[in-house]
């Protein structure tokens, strides 16, 4: 009999920035073309965006922003230091990284031995040259997988109606892709080693808002898979787990609402008030709720890797969260949940 | 609201063009070779504006490093074979245009039927493709939408699944946004073993394809689904899971028998199949 523990957390960049740099994001989308000349002025953003920006471009929301991060980040490390999982399963987004034109699945399951990871390696075009840690940039270290239980996870999902792809080995990328590396450094802010074998799941968030480089093909992609089927698959591999003999920590990556994905909101700021309101919901006992969020809804309010959420809340359905933090922030472009989901007694 | 028009089945034996060509075939494969030409003919009079091919990636372009359970390719064109298939059989290559809003609508359509297709810019088709197709199309004149299916590379859904997917694919036709008469056409093989003991015979288990072309015949989607595990399947050669794309048309085929089915045994190299369901009665009357 498996034994679950549950983890919703973010992989914004945000935390691997100095704290000068947190709001490096904004300050280039300040500078954009793209941004309207009037949302360049303070005086034309929300309130709450203003008192962040303040008068020291953000400083001291930066560190605010960062301990309110790391009191969940650390919360979540020691539960998974006393749980111990035989593996840990992360559901992330692909950014045009490991998938490419030749094959973009909706689902893909990573059923590595090891994998390298760039643990510092900064994300194009952010802003941030050096990390919080100072260390190398380029530093490729391996982490270990979990294939059997991969393996055995995507048997299951198959014989159960899931489409999943399986991989034994990176297809394009040469390190994990950002949304899982991200995950595993931030567990690691304290530099004690991630000692636990890791199952990266890619979850398609991006859909037909996947930026394609070079603009080859014609047309936006396809879109995501809806939250419902998103919500189903995470309640089914709870399922499985359940069935199997492994202990596992299941991740759900992201932040919520994207200013980068607002468009209503100029690109500039999220949706805070949608993100409000799904934290409501998480906190009445209402992730049922989710799986029948509108996906036009949710792009529009810049939740599009949301359903990395998605996924935990149908593996989490019907348990009890023992920590739930949301961060909300208009200048360091997301809102950020961290949520802890004990094992069931 | 597009019209499913036929639903076609048959082999995409390599060998078997080369079989036909030889001067003096045996009687099995002329007997084949009427059967297809008869297919060619049912699909030809059907008028199809588009063809929905569903076959398999022989591990030429999808590996183990991101294997599709069930993909969508929605680049401009479609051509095959890989130049490596044309060297080892002499098999004709193929070409055509793929509908591309066909193939984008299925791919808008698929998440709501609870079908988590990946998809493709980048692909070719192999004989998996190209061989049924130079078949049932020599013309090479109508628009294609390739689905491939993973048949090759364990785990592989689960004939229930293939038979779930066919469905799904069936109602996602009815619901595409345009009048197109869309044929379907898929092969596979029965039982058929490459590089083992069991290779080079007639076919690898003949008790197996006259059972299962007899449960398909009768539409007996239950017995079929039960006998196509991916264990028995294997037994009975070790490459026999391709049947499970004839399991998939028969859920196209909402589980009813076809109009006509067979399977004719030559010497070696594999039994060659065919299956149809024919929308309209009558067809080659």
């Amino acid at each position: 009999m498996g034994e679950i523990l549950g983890i919703g957390m973010t992989h914004a960049p945000h935390l691997q920035f100095t704290d000068e740099n947190m709001v490096n994001v904004l300050r280039r989308l300040l500078k954009s073309e793209r941004t309207p000349a009037e949302m360049k002025d303070p005086k034309n953003w929300p309130a709450g965006m203003r008192a962040e920006w303040d008068d020291d471009e953000g400083l001291n929301a930066a560190r605010r922003h960062r301990a309110a991060l790391l009191e969940g980040v650390r919360a979540a490390r020691a539960a998974l230091d006393a749980f111990r999982p035989d593996f840990v399963l992360i559901w992330g987004d692909d950014q045009y990284e490991n998938f490419r034109e030749d094959v973009i699945p909706p689902f893909c399951i990573y059923a590595f031995d090891e994998v390298d990871w760039a643990p510092f390696k900064a994300s194009d075009g952010l802003g941030a040259d050096n990390n919080v840690w100072n260390e190398p940039t380029d530093t490729v270290i391996k982490i270990r997988g979990h294939r059997e239980a991969a393996n055995f996870l995507a048997q299951r999902l198959l014989g159960s109606g899931f489409d999943v792809t399986w991989s034994y080995r990176l297809h394009h990328a040469q390190v994990l892709s950002h949304a899982f590396a991200r995950t595993i450094l931030y567990l690691d802010y304290d530099r004690k080693g991630f000692p636990y074998p890791t199952i990266p799941f890619h979850v398609n968030c991006y859909g037909s808002y996947l930026r394609i480089k070079g603009h080859t093909i014609e047309g936006p992609p396809p879109p995501s898979p809806p939250p419902w089927r998103c919500y189903d698959l995470g309640k089914q591999i709870a399922r499985i787990i359940d069935e199997s003999p492994w202990r596992a920590a299941l991740i759900g990556s992201s932040s919520w609402s994207h200013g980068t994905l607002t468009a209503k909101h100029h690109f500039l700021y999220p949706d805070v008030e949608a993100d409000r309101q799904r934290f409501a919901e998480l906190q009445a006992g209402q992730l049922q709720r989710w799986r029948d969020l509108d996906p036009d809804q949710m792009r529009a309010s810049g939740q599009h890797e949301m359903l990395n959420w998605l996924c935990l809340a149908g593996a989490m359905e019907g348990r009890k969260t023992s920590l739930e933090l949301f961060v909300e922030s208009y200048i360091f472009n997301s809102d950020k949940a961290l949520v802890l989901f004990p094992p069931a007694l | 609201m597009a019209e499913l028009v036929e639903v076609m089945g048959i082999s995409h034996s390599p060998n078997f063009p080369g079989q036909i060509a030889e001067p003096n075939p045996e009687p099995a494969i002329v007997e084949a070779a009427r059967d297809y030409e008869l297919m060619r003919k049912r699909m030809a009079g059907l008028r199809p504006d588009v063809l929905i091919v569903i076959a398999s990636d022989h591990l030429n372009q999808f590996f183990m490093d991101n294997m599709p359970a069930f993909l969508i390719g929605k680049a401009p064109r479609a051509e095959g074979p890989f130049p490596h298939e044309i060297r080892t059989f002499g098999i004709a290559p193929y070409q055509a245009e793929v509908e591309m809003e066909v193939a984008k609508s299925m791919l808008q359509l698929a998440p709501r039927m609870g079908v988590d297709f990946s998809f493709s810019d980048e692909f070719r088709i192999d004989h998996a493709f190209t061989v049924p197709l130079n078949f049932i199309r020599p013309e090479m004149d109508l628009p294609i939408v390739p689905i491939f299916t993973n048949v090759m590379a364990p785990p592989v859904p689960p004939a229930r699944r293939f038979f779930e997917v066919g469905k799904a694919i069936r109602r996602i036709i009815a619901e595409l946004p345009s009048s197109r008469r869309v044929g379907v056409l898929s092969s596979g093989h029965l039982a058929i073993e490459i590089g083992g003991p069991k290779e080079g015979r007639s076919s690898s288990d003949p008790e197996f394809d006259r059972r299962m072309m007899d449960l398909v015949g009768r539409g007996d989607v239950e017995k079929v689904i039960e006998q196509a595990t991916w264990e028995k399947m294997m037994a009975s050669g070790n490459v026999t899971p391709g049947f499970l794309n004839f399991v998939l048309l028969m859920g196209l085929a909402d589980g009813k028998p076809p109009t006509v089915s067979g399977v004719r045994f030559p010497k070696s190299k594999g039994s060659v199949p065919y299956m149809a369901w024919d929308s309209h009665p009558g067809v080659l009357s």
